[in-house]
């Protein structure tokens, strides 16, 4: 029975302390996790997002929480009275076609119009995180986030770091942390005073982003994109970042992502 | 050359009576989906394809068919006593307790393996069966590989003849199988190659037959687990007597940690390998469908008692054409878990728990009690009358709430438990003219309440059968969902083509197929359906 298998006996990977020494960008993973209040399971999904963060640092796991549908995991009742819905996540979930909760994408990888395997489970983030971290970055991005007289300016500059030969887009977005509104738990338990973060709140760019450069593009490139979008008040600001990414619109997958705070 | 073809569709209606939010009503208003197998065979070759389309996959099936392609393609050859399939096949070994690949299309469960399949029978009585391959997952393929080997034995036939003469026969097997998915987990070191073996042994004699089969899997940390890598291990064992118009059947059943599948993160009825058969009766009638019971892959222990008496005609209860009673016991628990403490990281991880297979679970999760007298009473009428006796615990079994989960909240379980009554009678009005009636009561304080049930249809053999039926919650807690769930339908056969046109309101359901299943969402509309076979 041993030939073909691998018994574990202890199952920690010694893994140590991350490297922090190197200041050159390395290429950084966007989780966008399709959640939802009344979705049991979906808090589980949270903090694994949570434990990659600790795990990898906040500047390398960028979590991004969309509550879309379906309408029985995210809808209003008097128990789960707040919206976290935006039309933005509706039409992500709706192009990349899922109807079940939690499930999410990490950068967006392996994308095709009829298969699913742009779509991964929690327990599979860290995996897909650490071989996206592994990958070589392509891109590097460099954002500046500030918000001046209720509007928020968001400037980007993508440098690339290898020839690239597709276009590429950018996508920039705000995202909210430590909103308190309640939350159906795993053991069916309703926690009315549920931290939820990395909420999705709106995109600057176009759901679909905008183009940042066109095919092709080499090393030493300097490719720049600015936007903005008038400031919702509902909002707090101090709990609030910006999150950059740029995708090849071939096939959807992310390059690079970057989160910044907002100025 | 021969194959079959179906295409199924719905034109769906806003029903903002089962779907006040429409949630579940889709954007494309239509949905079809349909399949077309060929299967050409000449002499000691085959081959066959599978045609699928899903335009957009219909409510209740699971999204991940979206599309359309070939799903499905062989070659096979049989030479030299040896049958080698290349390209998709089915396969089981014994009862699919370690391997069992199998597609059940009304669920939309596909497990077809791509790969070689070499069956062999070197000598008399000794089967061998080597599988390699990937399973199906949806459009695409499992990350995970599988590897494996069964041999069953027919010792009476060669090995014991003074047995088999004795009338005493007796098989044993044994089966093998490894899965290797890649592993690159940051912070757990997971097993690439996990291994599964079962033993199992058939014996029967006269009316006695004893079917017995133990299967063990090493250490498979998943997600259906929660990522322990303790070993898992499963028996199966049945009894049964028939003669005289007398039949038993005997089953007990223990699963603990058996979910298998060729990704570890899977879940879902996606890539599973194993096929762990449920302790329990499956039923056609449309209440007792609504409460069926599916295996719990992590862990479940059960004991399924099935007796038929057929009463001889002629005998006081038999009457003039007999008397059938059916009795039949299903009751499924918890098995015993003694969990690790979470503060103690690494035994916790390791082992998750402690189980004592002598000890019994604390938490029920369902039993079917139910008695069927059939008897045809004349030449025209035959009746059947069922009562069945209900507990199915929704934590479990709908919120797929883990044991630890409820044992830590016993009080917040969602059970439910009730009574039906069931009567159906089949009347042959004249010359190929036939009416079947059901009436169906379900009494019951939980869930969504009482309902009752009526149906007729009306067949005129060979071409044309007229149904109607209406389900009437009357029972329910919330007074707005107090509501009739109509359904009418049209079949027209010609030869082998069969055409079906309904219309009405399904309400939500648990739609299984095997001890495995999918929720099917309320929804309302115009449905046809179209199957052809050559």
């Amino acid at each position: 029975m041993t030939a073909q298998c691998d018994v574990i006996d202890q199952p920690f990977k010694n893994s140590g302390p991350q490297d922090t020494t190197s200041t050159a960008q390395q290429r950084n993973v966007l989780i966008e996790d399709f959640t939802g209040h009344r979705c049991k399971n979906c808090p589980k999904a949270s903090k694994e997002i949570e434990a990659l963060v600790d795990a990898f640092g906040a500047d390398r796991i960028i979590g991004l929480a969309i509550h879309a549908g379906p309408g029985n995991f995210t809808g209003t009742n008097a128990d789960y009275p707040t919206d976290f819905t935006t039309q933005e996540g509706k039409d992500i979930q709706s192009f990349f076609g899922t109807n079940f909760l939690p499930v999410g994408m990490v950068n967006r990888e392996n994308w095709t119009s009829s298969g699913n395997s742009h779509w991964s489970s929690y327990s599979n983030w860290p995996t897909l995180s650490a071989e996206a971290m592994d990958s070589t970055l392509r891109v590097e991005l460099a954002v500046d986030a500030v918000t001046s007289s209720g509007t928020l300016n968001v400037d980007v500059t993508a440098l690339p770091q290898v020839g690239i030969l597709h276009d590429l887009d950018v996508v920039i977005m705000v995202k909210e942390s430590g909103i308190i509104s309640p939350q159906l738990m795993p053991d069916d338990t309703r926690d009315p005073d549920y931290i939820h973060n990395n909420v999705l709140r709106d995109f600057v760019t176009p759901t679909w982003g905008e183009q940042i450069g066109t095919s092709p593009m080499v090393p030493g490139d300097e490719l720049t994109s600015s936007h903005s979008l008038s400031w919702n008040t509902d909002w707090v600001q101090a709990n609030c970042s910006v999150v950059v990414y740029v995708f090849n619109p071939e096939n959807y997958r992310i390059l690079q992502v970057v989160e910044v705070p907002i100025n | 050359m021969h194959g079959n073809f179906q295409l199924d569709g719905q034109l769906y209606i806003r029903d903002e009576s089962i779907d006040p939010t429409g949630e579940f009503y889709p954007d494309e208003r239509f949905l079809g989906q349909g399949y077309a197998n060929f299967v050409y065979t000449d002499g000691s070759f085959s081959s066959g394809l599978r045609y699928e389309n899903y335009q957009n996959v219909m409510l209740g099936f699971p999204e991940g068919y979206r599309g359309e392609g070939i799903t499905y393609r062989y070659l096979q050859f049989k030479q030299d006593g040896l049958d080698i399939t290349v390209g998709n096949f089915y396969e089981q070994f014994g009862t699919g307790m370690v391997f069992r690949s199998y597609e059940e299309r009304g669920l939309g469960y596909d497990n077809a393996m791509d790969g070689v399949r070499i069956k062999v029978n070197p000598v008399n009585g000794l089967n061998i069966k080597a599988v390699m391959g990937r399973q199906r997952f949806y459009f695409e393929k499992s990350p995970g590989l599988l590897r494996g080997i069964d041999a069953e034995y027919n010792l009476s036939e060669q090995l014991l003849p003074k047995l088999d003469s004795a009338g005493l026969r007796w098989t044993i097997g044994g089966s093998y199988i490894s899965k290797y998915q890649r592993a690159n987990d940051p912070f757990l070191i997971l097993p690439e190659n996990v291994a599964a073996g079962g033993i199992r042994t058939q014996v029967s004699k006269g009316p006695w037959a004893l079917q017995i089969e133990y299967a063990y899997k090493a250490n498979d940390p998943s997600a259906d687990n929660g990522y322990i890598y303790k070993d898992g291990n499963g028996v199966l064992t049945n009894v049964s007597y028939s003669k005289n118009g007398l039949g038993i059947i005997a089953g007990i059943k223990r699963i603990d940690n058996m979910s298998f599948r060729t990704d570890r993160n899977g879940s879902t009825i996606d890539m599973l390998v194993n096929y762990l058969s449920p302790t329990a009766q499956v039923h056609t009638y449309a209440l007792p469908a609504l409460y069926q019971y599916a295996t719990q892959i992590n862990g479940e222990e059960g004991i399924q008692l099935e007796a038929n008496y057929k009463f001889k005609r002629g005998t006081k209860i038999g009457g003039k054409y007999g008397t059938l009673l059916s009795i039949n016991y299903s009751v499924v628990q918890s098995i015993n878990k003694d969990y690790v403490d979470p503060s103690m990281d690494t035994l916790r991880t390791l082992q998750g728990y402690y189980s004592d297979p002598v000890m019994r679970g604390d938490i029920p999760y369902f039993h079917d009690f139910n008695a069927t007298l059939s008897k045809k009473l004349n030449k025209k009428l035959k009746v059947n009358a069922m009562y069945l006796n209900l507990f199915y615990n929704r934590s479990v079994l709908e919120d797929g709430l883990g044991d630890e989960s409820i044992l830590a909240n016993p009080e917040g379980q969602k059970l439910m438990s009730g009574n039906i009554i069931i009567l159906e009678s089949l009347y042959k009005v004249k010359s190929k003219h036939y009416l079947r009636t059901e009436f169906q009561h379900l009494s019951t304080q939980d869930d969504r309440g009482s309902m009752a049930m009526a149906l007729a249809e009306y067949s005129i053999a060979p071409h044309w059968f007229f149904s109607v039926q209406d389900i009437y919650n009357y029972g329910h807690p919330d007074p707005s969902q107090r509501l009739h769930y109509p359904l009418a339908s049209v079949v027209y056969t010609a030869g082998t083509s069969r055409f079906q046109l309904s219309y009405g309101r399904q309400q939500r359901g648990i739609f299984c197929v095997g001890g495995v299943c999918r929720v099917v969402p309320p929804s309302n509309g115009v449905s046809f359906s179209l199957t052809s076979s050559f």
